[in-house]
């Protein structure tokens, strides 16, 4: 009887911290970070896609995920409070995206 | 000349066998954000793997019984629920994971969405494994699984600095970000320690009849495949280190890893990813829903083996159906692979304990491996990997809190 408590206890004990393990909170520090690394990456895809080193159906894709990731982005960081500094270097950070992105999408529509 | 043959297909399985969404994922990710810094971690890995599936193929090989069957027999069916159930669960999400690997591949060279890719990737795997054979199954994805081999290409092509890399197979204090560090640390030890790998191995040896003859093969295929698939997982980390690294580009999405080869490789990087990403996540995606029937077909003793048919052992061939169907289930709903590759690592990492711990027993066990048991370097091999897996288990959360995942 003990030993049948202690295994029902055991399982779920075990395994409680690790699914909690799974579940992590987005801070604005995060978020920004995550801005400025999608930035790099499209102009990377931009400058690639420009010298015919990636399939356009990939660069196609990565804009699309790039884009995604904008306005997820956007409502993380707009439901937050930030101070007035953070809030602009928040806002630098996402036109920048949105820039390389408009590059990009320029890039796929020529001719 | 059979064994040579054997000695071969091992190696060549391992090779492929290694590399998976899991492996792809962390050491990308290991290398963008850290450089070479984390090499060390993918060779503890590695030799943890090698040291595991030594030991599974040698108990297997020697008293011709599975890891999963002596596991219930030694130490009674109570005990063996909480391997078993922790087995389950976390190669139920890597299971998940690998379908959306093999989807992912689909949607880079077709651009229609991976979730409509899930069931039929899961509908392949299943013919392959209700028509096929053992032999079927692991000779099927192991020559293909050759094509991983562009990651060392390209990683040469960048011309590494070897003597950095070569530093950082030494562990190393982290310069920034502690928590993401060791975070991601015990990922890259999830995904090259998978509980499944060794449980499929145990049985792989038993499918191919493996007696005590076969050790040297065992030996060889647990040691040089893994080290040769290791070598992979690092080439995949060096070219991020090279090519994402300086760029300061994160991996937040599978979308962005293939674009490390565009550097190395041109336009066919992209397609070469793709092509590794199907075959090594398809191989992964047999052998974990695999190993997860014959660990519970094992443990309660029911009919297994992929070499009979499915209405001789219906309750193995059903098993593997149900979880193959619910696994491409959460691609469809729309989990994002990537955020579940990097939980179900960590919480493989976190699982090893209850399956570690175990094996170590059993390979002291004479009546069972006779003079086959462990000397005295592997059973320190299997303590020091015990005791990690501990530590792993206590610190995922913490750092998983303290902003590391």
């Amino acid at each position: 009887m003990h030993r049948v408590r202690l295994a029902s206890f055991a399982i779920p004990l075990t395994l409680l911290p690790l699914l909690l393990a799974g579940c992590g909170g987005s801070s604005p520090d995060k978020t920004l970070t995550s801005v400025s690394s999608w930035t790099a990456t499209v102009h990377l895809a931009t400058a690639d896609f420009r010298r015919r080193r990636v399939p356009t159906l990939y660069a196609t894709e990565l804009r699309d995920q790039a884009r995604s990731a904008l306005l997820d982005s956007r409502r993380t960081l707009g439901s937050q409070p930030l101070a007035v500094d953070d809030r602009r270097r928040a806002t630098a950070s996402l036109d920048s995206l949105h820039a390389a992105l408009a590059s990009l999408d320029h890039e796929l529509d020529a001719p | 000349m059979k064994k040579w043959g054997e000695l071969a297909l091992g190696v060549v399985t391992s090779i492929g066998g290694f590399l998976e969404v899991g492996s792809i994922a962390t050491s990308a990710q290991a290398g963008a954000e850290f450089g070479y810094q984390l090499a060390w971690a993918l060779l503890l890995g590695t030799i943890g793997l090698a040291v595991l599936m030594e030991a599974s193929g040698r108990l297997a090989a020697v008293s011709g019984r599975t890891y999963a069957d002596l596991l219930r027999e030694r130490f009674g069916i109570r005990f063996f629920m909480l391997p078993l159930v922790a087995l389950l669960l976390v190669s139920f999400l890597v299971l998940a994971s690998e379908i959306g690997g093999v989807s992912l591949a689909l949607q880079f060279v077709t651009g229609v969405n991976l979730r409509w890719w899930a069931l039929p990737v899961a509908l392949l795997g299943w013919g392959l494994l209700w028509r096929g054979t053992f032999s079927a199954v692991e000779q099927g994805t192991a020559g293909l699984g050759l094509v991983a081999l562009m990651f060392a290409v390209a990683a040469v092509k960048m011309h590494p600095q070897w003597g950095m890399l070569g530093r950082a197979l030494l562990p190393s204090i982290p310069h920034h970000e502690p928590a993401r560090y060791w975070y991601l640390v015990i990922s890259i030890l999830g995904a090259s320690i998978s509980p499944y790998l060794f449980v499929f191995y145990s049985a792989g040896a038993i499918e191919d009849g493996w007696s005590p003859e076969h050790l040297v093969v065992n030996k060889v295929t647990a040691g040089l495949g893994n080290l040769f698939g290791g070598g992979l997982a690092i080439a995949v980390l060096v070219v991020a280190a090279l090519v994402l690294a300086p760029r300061h580009i994160r991996i937040d999405s599978y979308a962005q890893v293939p674009l490390m080869l565009s550097q190395p490789l041109g336009k066919a990087g992209v397609l070469l990813f793709a092509g590794t990403l199907f075959i090594t996540c398809f191989g992964a995606t047999v052998e974990i829903v695999l190993a997860m029937a014959y660990a519970l077909a094992q443990g309660f003793g029911w009919p297994w083996s992929e070499n009979l048919r499915p209405g001789k052992d219906s309750r193995f061939a059903s098993s593997y159906t149900v979880f193959l169907f619910f696994a491409a289930l959460i691609i469809v709903i729309g989990v994002d692979p990537l955020a579940l590759t990097n939980i179900s690592m960590v919480l493989t990492a976190a699982s090893l304990p209850v399956t570690v711990v175990p094996l170590l027993v059993l390979m002291n066990d004479r009546t069972l491996l006779r003079r086959y048991v462990n000397g005295p370097f592997a059973n320190t091999a299997l303590v020091v990997l015990a005791l990690m897996s501990v530590v792993v288990l206590v610190a995922a959360l913490p750092l998983q809190l303290t902003g590391g995942g």
